[in-house]
């Protein structure tokens, strides 16, 4: 079982990290619904083993995104998570921020995965290829050719 | 601003990061979820009524259009198969909206404002909704029709007091003969399905092993090891099913540690996971001691085997010198 000071850090996350890394891994698999409870799962798993991730974030986010994709393996898949998110449209939805949430869901899965971790959450690509236990420089490949498809897509919105 | 740091706000600005209603009950849901047995997801029964939103509702304080796929998955109860639809409950001002197991009848526990639900049926009058809750585990119950709000406008099946609160029974599907009599239409008829068969097969666990074989404590108290000497093993284990692996974990205890339980990660049929680090001045001298690692693996249909690999753990004091 967690310890107190895993169990703090897993508040803090609640408290600070919870909705965007949901964010992200809707995000990342295309699944608002399944990327709470694949998010929630991830802490109870943290909670249960008292692993330690350095990046927190990353880590739920890593593990959850593979989780949420097992689930849609699973033609039985228990919907077992308990939704607390307020999900909030952007103040003043325009055809643009859509353009660009779009073109990013868009991108080949393991490019989504990573620009969701490094545009969204910040994490940077040291951490990203910790969390996904890939090169660094795969993490550079997959975000450059990320950046490539968004940009252009920026460049439309832009004009 | 380089091109990064402009994807980056664009990407922000489109998707605003939702926010947790109450994140004191979420972390007593997963703190629940977490000491509960492993894969269940379903929070144990509270009492004889079960307060039926949960640890501290499911705060969702307004719609939030989830798609929950019609029911698959969730057949608890009295479904017959009709029309399902997700609802929220509303309490107006209340906190709380009570649930009956009949109209009339004392109340069996509470929603709070904002449950998500899932509604099976009505009482033909269409004062009364039958729901359940969305996370399964609970009989249908009835609701005032006032206090549930439909995401969907189809019409839901005309449920009574008799059909409501208990398991439906399996019937095997038969074709019944052609100049058979109308059925009744008096008394509902029990929903059809096919009883599924039970998977009882556990895993087939194959070369589980530590690699490597040896490691030493962590440098401490003054004593560093030389380069390269390892501090962690990975435990592996191949792991086949007739269904499908679900999980996979080990346990282990190093002495002069606490015991240590780990998921592990899965590739292909090769589940691994790291054994250690452990700490200077965990294990006792002289040393080394072989530590047994128990490796459990689970089917979803919750079938278990285990095997055991094991690995040396030498005392930092070894490469005193």
């Amino acid at each position: 079982m967690a310890s107190a000071r895993v169990t703090k850090r897993i508040r803090a996350f609640v408290d600070t990290d919870y909705g965007r890394v949901v964010a992200a891994v809707a995000l990342a698999t295309r699944d608002r619904d399944q990327a709470e409870d694949a998010v929630q799962d991830a802490l109870v798993t943290l909670m249960r083993d008292g692993h330690e991730p350095d990046n927190l974030a990353a880590w739920v986010t890593v593990v959850a995104i593979n989780g949420a994709r097992s689930r849609h393996r699973r033609a039985d898949a228990e919907r077992r998570a308990v939704s607390r998110l307020v999900w909030q449209e952007p103040a003043e939805p325009s055809a643009d921020r859509a353009t660009v949430a779009e073109a990013v869901r868009a991108l080949p899965p393991r490019q989504r995965e990573i620009a969701a971790m490094y545009y969204y959450l910040d994490t940077s690509v040291a951490d990203i290829a910790a969390a996904l236990d890939i090169a660094q420089g795969t993490v550079k490949t997959q975000l450059s050719r990320a950046r490539a498809a968004l940009a252009k897509t920026l460049e439309g919105v832009a004009r | 601003m380089s091109i990064d740091d402009e994807l980056r706000a664009a990407i922000h600005d489109a998707i605003p990061a939702p926010r947790v209603a109450n994140p004191a009950a979420l972390m007593a849901d997963l703190s629940a979820r977490a000491e509960g047995p492993p894969g269940g997801g379903t929070p144990p029964q509270r009492g004889p009524w079960p307060r039926l939103g949960g640890p501290g509702g499911l705060a969702l304080f307004g719609a939030v259009g989830l798609a929950l796929g019609g029911g698959t998955g969730w057949a608890v109860g009295a479904s017959t198969g009709g029309d399902e639809q997700v609802a929220t409950v509303q309490a107006g001002s209340a906190a709380s909206v009570p649930a009956y197991a009949c109209p009339g009848a004392g109340t069996v526990g509470q929603f709070s404002r904002g449950d998500r639900v899932y509604a099976i049926g009505q009482t033909d009058d269409g004062a009364w909704i039958v729901v359940r809750d969305v996370r399964g585990g609970y009989a249908p119950v009835f609701v005032d029709a006032s206090y549930v709000a439909l995401d969907g406008t189809a019409d839901l099946e005309t449920m009574s007091c008799d059909d409501v609160g208990t398991e439906a029974p399996y019937v095997e599907a038969t074709t019944p003969p052609p100049d058979s009599a109308p059925a009744q239409t008096t008394a509902p008829a029990p929903h059809t399905t096919t009883k599924p068969t039970p998977d009882t097969t556990p895993p087939s666990l194959s070369n589980a092993y530590g690699l490597p074989g040896n490691i030493w404590e962590q440098d401490g108290g003054g004593i560093t090891c030389t380069a390269g000497t390892a501090r962690t093993a990975a435990i592996n284990v191949t792991a086949t099913d007739n269904v499908g692996v679900a999980s996979a974990s080990i346990a282990y205890t190093v002495p002069g540690a606490a015991p240590v339980t780990r998921a592990m990660s899965k590739s292909g049929s090769t589940w691994s996971v790291s054994f250690g680090p452990v700490a200077h001045g965990t294990v006792p001298e002289p040393g080394p001691h072989s530590v047994s690692v128990t490796i459990t693996v689970k089917d979803a249909a919750g079938n278990a085997a285990t095997t055991s690999a094991s690995v040396s753990v030498h005392s930092i004091a070894e490469c005193f010198g």
